[in-house]
C-alpha cells in the first residue's frame, strides 16, 4: 500500500505554568490509502492534539506532516483550503460540534463554501446525506430536532462533502449510546469499503479500536509506546502499558470477567509539565529498573513485522485471558 | 434473591416516577420492583432515557418537580421511605443511604477542602467536631487518597479525576451506609483509573456489607461487579436475572441485541449487529411491546399487548412474549 499521509517527528509543545508541556514529543506514523490506523491512549496522552495537528487546526512546534509527499506542516491560509479538501475531522460531540443555528443542510453546505464550490452544493449536499443513511426529510432540520445518533450522522457528512482522501475521526462515538455506536461504527465501515477513504481513528476504547483499526498505535504522554498490526497488539501486547490498558479493558461477560487477572496499575498519570526522565511510563510500570530513568528514554524498536515496542524490558508473551 | 429470613437492605417495589402532570405526563419509570441484599450488587443497565438514573435518584428521594413519585415504595432494611418528610429523609439519606455520580467535579464544593467536605458529611449526621476530622482522615486513607492529612487539604480542581473519584466515595461512605447507589460512577475515568476505582469499589463494599446499587450503560463494568443484573428499556425492566444468566442467556432481545452490538476488546467480530432505530420517545411510547418498533422477532401481539416478565428459571426474568425460545436461542435475531 502506498502512503499517503506522513507524520514524522511530530511535537507540539503548549505554554504551562512557568515553562511548557510537550502535549505531543516526537511522534512518527504513517496511513496507507484505505488503511485505518487507530491512536489510542488515554486522556493526557497527546491523541486529539494529534488529530488537531494532521488537519492542521493546530501547527506544529518540530517535525513535519506530508500528504502524498506534500508537506503541510506549515502551509499559508490559502494553501490550508485545498489541503483542507483532502484531509477532513469528524468531533466526539456531535453537541457541541454542529452550529444550532444552522440547519443541518448549511451545516453540510459550509465546507463547500468554503472551498469556492458554492455551485456543487445542490447535487453534492442530497448525496451525502443519502451516503451517511439520512433523507431529504432531514436537511431542513435544526441540531437540536435530530438524535445524537443523527447529529453524527451529520457530522460525518460534512466532512465527507468536499470528497477527503483522509478522515481523522477523534472519538467518534464515545458520546453515543450503545445500541447507536453499532449503527455508526458500522456505518464508517462501509463508507471506507465503498470511497476507498483512509482513517485515523482515535479512541480510549480499545474494543473499539480492534474492531476498526487495521494497525493500532498506543500513546503515552505524548510519545507512542507500541504500534502494531491490530490482532498481533490483542494476542500479543509488549508494551506494560499496552498489556495494563488491555488488562483493564472491561469485557462484557462475567465468567471471563471472574477468570481475568487483572493489571492493576499503582499511582497517578505523571504531570506532563514535568513528565518522568527515561521512559514516562517507569513510576507506573511493575517492570520498571534503574536503566528506566536513562535519558532520553527507550525509542522504538522493531520486534517484528511491523511491531516495534518502546521498552528496555518488552513482554514477549502472548496474555492468556485474552487470547483465544 | 431474599431467603425469606433477612431483610432485603433495599427494596424497591412497584415504582413509577413521573414528569409533568397528565395527561401530558411523561412515564419516567414504571412499575420498576427489585431488592438488594447486603453485601450484594445489582446492575441497573440501560441507554439515555431509560429510566436507570431516575430509578436511583428516586430511592435517594431526589426526583425533583415537575418530576415526582406517583407510585411504589421504597423501604430501607424493611422501613419505608416513600411518604417521609423531607427533613426525615435528610436523616436516612448520607447515613444509611448514599450515592456518587459520574461527575465528581460537579458534586463536590469548590471553593471547601476535600477534607473539610468529609468531615461535614460526618458532622451533620451526629459526630463531634474532632471525630468527625478523624474519620476524614480515616477515610481518605481507606480510600487511597495518601498522604490523607495531606491530601485533606487540597481543593477539588487541584486532585485528578481519579482521586476526586475517591473522594467522592470517601464523603459517601464515611457514615457507614447500608445502601451505595453508584450511577455510572467510573463513566468519566480513564480504563486504568476505573480499574483502580472499581477495584476499591468492590474491596469496599466486601468490608462494610453494603447492598450496592449500579447504575451503568457499560456491559463491560457490570460484568465484572454485578451478582444481578436489570436490563431497563423505556423506563421499565425488561429483563432481570443472575448476571452469569442475562449475559449467557438474555430472554429479551434487547439485551441480546446490546450485548451483539458492542465490540470487544477480546474478540474480533467482523460486523456489529447494530440494533435498527432509536429508544422510543418518552412522551409517544409506542403500543404493547416499547421495543417492538426496533424489534426482528416483532409480531402483531407485540404490537398490541405489553408482555409481562416471565421467569425463565434461577431468578432469570424477561419481559417478551418470545422469552424462553429467545434465552435458549431457539429464536435468534
Amino acid at each position: 500500500m502506498s502512503v499517503l499521509l506522513e507524520a514524522d517527528g511530530l511535537v507540539k509543545e503548549f505554554p504551562a505554568r512557568g515553562g511548557s508541556v510537550r502535549a505531543v514529543d516526537g511522534v512518527s506514523f504513517s496511513l496507507a490509502a484505505g488503511e485505518t490506523l487507530g491512536l489510542v491512549g488515554e486522556s493526557g496522552s497527546g491523541k486529539s492534539t494529534i488529530a488537531r495537528l494532521v488537519v492542521r487546526l493546530l501547527e506544529p512546534s518540530q517535525g513535519s506532516i506530508r500528504i502524498d509527499g506534500d508537506d503541510i506542516s506549515h502551509l499559508s491560509r490559502r494553501a490550508l483550503r485545498s489541503m483542507r479538501r483532502r484531509v477532513q475531522i469528524v468531533f466526539q460531540d456531535p453537541y457541541s460540534s454542529l452550529d444550532p443555528r444552522m440547519t443541518a443542510r448549511s451545516i453540510v453546505a459550509e465546507p463547500l463554501k468554503i472551498a469556492g464550490r458554492s455551485r456543487d452544493i445542490a447535487t453534492r449536499v442530497p448525496e451525502v446525506f443519502a451516503l451517511v443513511g439520512l433523507g431529504p426529510e432531514h436537511e431542513g432540520r435544526y441540531p437540536h430536532e435530530l438524535s445524537g445518533g443523527q447529529r453524527q450522522r451529520i457530522g460525518i457528512a460534512r466532512a465527507l462533502v468536499v470528497q477527503p482522501e483522509v478522515l481523522v475521526l477523534d472519538e467518534p462515538v464515545t458520546a453515543l449510546d450503545g445500541s447507536i455506536q453499532a449503527q455508526i461504527l458500522n456505518l464508517l465501515a462501509r463508507l471506507q469499503s465503498e470511497l476507498g477513504l483512509a482513517y485515523l481513528f482515535i479512541a480510549h476504547d480499545l474494543a473499539v479500536v480492534r474492531h476498526m483499526a487495521d494497525r493500532v498505535a498506543v500513546m503515552h504522554l505524548g510519545r507512542l509506546v507500541e504500534t502494531a498490526p491490530t490482532e498481533e497488539l490483542f494476542l500479543a501486547p509488549s508494551h506494560p502499558y499496552t498489556q495494563a490498558l488491555l488488562s483493564a479493558s472491561p469485557i462484557p461477560d462475567p465468567a471471563r470477567e471472574r477468570a481475568r487477572q487483572r493489571i492493576v496499575l499503582t499511582g497517578e498519570l505523571p504531570d506532563a509539565v514535568d513528565p518522568p526522565s527515561g521512559c514516562r511510563f517507569r513510576t507506573r510500570c511493575w517492570k520498571a529498573r534503574e536503566e528506566c530513568a536513562a535519558r532520553p528514554g527507550p525509542a522504538l524498536e522493531e520486534r517484528g513485522q511491523g511491531h516495534p515496542v518502546a521498552c528496555l524490558f518488552p513482554l514477549a508473551d502472548r496474555i492468556p485471558d485474552t487470547a483465544e | 434473591m431474599t431467603d425469606g429470613t433477612r431483610v432485603p437492605a433495599l427494596e424497591v417495589d412497584g415504582l413509577r416516577v413521573e414528569f409533568g402532570r397528565l395527561p401530558a405526563a411523561v412515564q419516567a419509570v414504571q412499575r420498576v420492583s427489585f431488592s438488594v441484599d447486603p453485601g450484594e450488587t445489582v446492575a441497573v443497565v440501560g441507554e439515555s432515557g431509560s429510566g436507570k438514573s431516575v430509578t436511583g435518584l428516586a430511592i435517594m428521594g431526589l426526583v425533583d418537580p415537575p418530576g415526582r413519585i406517583t407510585e411504589g415504595d421504597v423501604r430501607l432494611a424493611g422501613k419505608p421511605l416513600t411518604g417521609m418528610s423531607e427533613s426525615e429523609y435528610r436523616r436516612v439519606r448520607g447515613q444509611d443511604l448514599a450515592m456518587v455520580f459520574q461527575d465528581p467535579l460537579s458534586a463536590l464544593n469548590p471553593v471547601r477542602r476535600v477534607g473539610d467536605q468529609i468531615a461535614e458529611a460526618a458532622r451533620v449526621h451526629g459526630a463531634s467536631r474532632a471525630a468527625a476530622r478523624a474519620r476524614s482522615i480515616d477515610m481518605l486513607e481507606r480510600v487511597g487518597v495518601v498522604p490523607a492529612a495531606r491530601q485533606a487539604r487540597a481543593y477539588p480542581h487541584e486532585l485528578s479525576g481519579g482521586m476526586r473519584q475517591r473522594v467522592m466515595l470517601a464523603m459517601a461512605l464515611v457514615n457507614r451506609p447500608q445502601v451505595l447507589i453508584a450511577d455510572e460512577p467510573t463513566t468519566a475515568l480513564d480504563v486504568t483509573t476505573q480499574a483502580q476505582i472499581l477495584e476499591l469499589l468492590a474491596d469496599l463494599q466486601a468490608e462494610m456489607g453494603l447492598a450496592l446499587v449500579l447504575v451503568s450503560h457499560d456491559l463491560g463494568v457490570v460484568a465484572g461487579i454485578a451478582d444481578r443484573v436489570l436490563v431497563m428499556y423505556a423506563g421499565r425492566i425488561v429483563e432481570e436475572g443472575p448476571a452469569d444468566r442475562v449475559f449467557a442467556a438474555a430472554g429479551h432481545p434487547y439485551t441480546r441485541g446490546l450485548l451483539a452490538s458492542v465490540p470487544r476488546a477480546d474478540d474480533a467480530r467482523p460486523v456489529l449487529a447494530a440494533i435498527p432505530g432509536t429508544p422510543p420517545d418518552p412522551t409517544a411510547l409506542p403500543t404493547g411491546c416499547a421495543f417492538h418498533p426496533r424489534c426482528a422477532l416483532a409480531e402483531d401481539a407485540c404490537r398490541e399487548t405489553r408482555p409481562e416478565l416471565r421467569a425463565l428459571g434461577e431468578g432469570h426474568r424477561a419481559a417478551c412474549l418470545f422469552a424462553d425460545d429467545v434465552s435458549v436461542g431457539a429464536r435468534s435475531l
